[in-house]
């Protein structure tokens, strides 16, 4: 649920509690994390089409990159080692969070020009906050590095199983400026099929064992139409708060895995 | 939109793209003819995505459910008729009361479950199929491309992944 809400697949979530509390092999943990998020995406997309929220064409855009890249990521899993990854995935994930703070109350004046790109593809559009009940209009902005940032955001998925809604939600959000709420959303709308991508590889490979992802799978679906509901009624500061804190205790949770601390 | 003058436009190319983003939005559909359709009001893409995500969701979760369920019985009818995927089916017609606790008999949870988590996979990919259908219906290139491409790699995660 407070993946949904994040714009996080759960998968940041799912994957410590099958490892360290559980004692599942990683292998596996990944293949069940997979499920999982793709679960939450469909869940929450079907929930957020109707308040128009996520700029489909962005996503559908961007999706072109996180595939690509969690294609290359589900089939690098078994070429590097998971130390290093961790490592790398901690400090991607502190500098998020550095960034999102320090943008965290910037958000009200949204962003009106366009990118090059962005006006021909007429990725622009605007949306109704339920918060404070007005239309907002946003242009798109930044393309190009978004998309270079959707292939790093990907490969991360392919290869540990996460949505990696941390990275897909700050390279909007920062590259694109796009609004807080239309980077959540869209993030859940393509984390499904950047997932699908590396789920694809992993079930042909028999990672995905169906005693394990089942009850995480349904667990979360439950969860994620939960928090889309909620998504709507927030404030964008406070989201955008409780996200900074998510990303904070994950880094630090993978830092201390990566140097080979249990916890 | 008053705020905004003297500034950038929101959409420079607002006149052209407006029919095409109320589409995609379904925010303002008072400006929603399409050229060349004759149709009365062409299929917003949120119409052609919504129904795909939620019934693959419910088949893919209830499969799930029902297998999970299926396991728990497993237990419990396990002395009376154990459960295996290759023993065939019983006879559906026989006059006995309980043939659909035999029939669940023959099914094998496990590979229910796996049929559900398959079909969720599927979900996410048959969305992407059908966004190829809309754009191409309604002729829109650039979008045919990305999403054709998008179509493509999911494909060929399948492929790469069985013969690897």
């Amino acid at each position: 649920m407070l993946g949904s809400l994040l714009g996080l697949g759960g998968g940041i979530i799912v994957i410590p509690v099958l490892t360290l509390l559980l004692g599942v092999d990683i292998r596996y943990a990944v293949g069940a994390s997979i499920v999982s998020v793709i679960a939450t995406s469909n869940g929450a997309t079907a929930s957020h089409l109707k308040d128009g929220i996520a700029n489909l064409k962005v996503g559908m855009l961007l999706e072109t990159a996180t595939t690509t890249g969690a294609l290359i990521g589900a089939l690098a899993t078994a070429a590097i080692g998971g130390r290093p990854l961790y490592l790398i995935f901690s400090v991607v994930l502190a500098t998020s969070s550095v960034i999102m703070f320090l943008r965290r109350n910037t958000d009200e004046t949204p962003n009106l020009s366009n990118h090059r790109w962005a006006a021909r593809l007429g990725l622009g559009s605007s949306f109704q906050d339920r918060a404070t009940g007005q239309t907002l209009h946003y242009g798109v902005a930044g393309v190009p590095v978004a998309l270079g940032l959707m292939l790093v955001a990907g490969i991360v998925s392919g290869l540990l199983g996460v949505g990696s809604g941390t990275l897909k939600v700050p390279a909007m959000d920062v590259a694109m400026r796009l609004p807080m709420k239309v980077s959540t959303a869209t993030s859940n709308f393509m984390i499904g099929v950047t997932a699908a991508a590396g789920a694809a590889v992993h079930f042909t490979r028999g990672d995905i064992l169906p005693m394990i992802a089942a009850p995480v799978a349904i667990g979360v679906l439950v969860g994620a139409v939960v928090g889309a509901r909620l998504l709507g009624r927030l404030r964008s500061s406070s989201v955008r708060t409780l996200f900074v804190l998510v990303l904070m205790a994950v880094s630090i949770q993978m830092a201390a895995r990566g140097l080979g601390i249990q916890i | 939109m008053a705020h905004a003058k003297g500034r950038e436009p929101v959409q420079p190319a607002a006149d052209k793209l407006s029919a095409h983003v109320s589409a995609m939005d379904g925010h303002d559909q008072s400006h929603g003819s399409l050229a060349r359709s004759n149709e009365v009001m062409p299929p917003r893409l949120v119409h052609v995505i919504g129904p795909v995500l939620r019934y693959g969701s419910i088949i893919s979760s209830t499969l799930i459910l029902v297998g999970l369920a299926l396991t728990v019985l497993d237990g419990r009818l396990g002395g009376w008729q154990p459960f295996s995927g290759t023993t065939g089916a019983y006879p559906l017609l026989t006059a006995s009361p309980d043939w659909i606790l035999r029939l669940l008999a023959t099914i094998n949870p496990e590979s229910m479950i796996n049929l559900g988590i398959l079909v969720l996979i599927a979900t996410p990919i048959t969305r992407v199929a059908s966004t190829v259908a809309f754009f191409l219906i309604k002729r829109d290139l650039p979008y045919l491309a990305i999403t054709l491409y998008v179509l493509l790699v999911l494909l060929a995660g399948f492929l790469i992944g069985a013969t690897g």
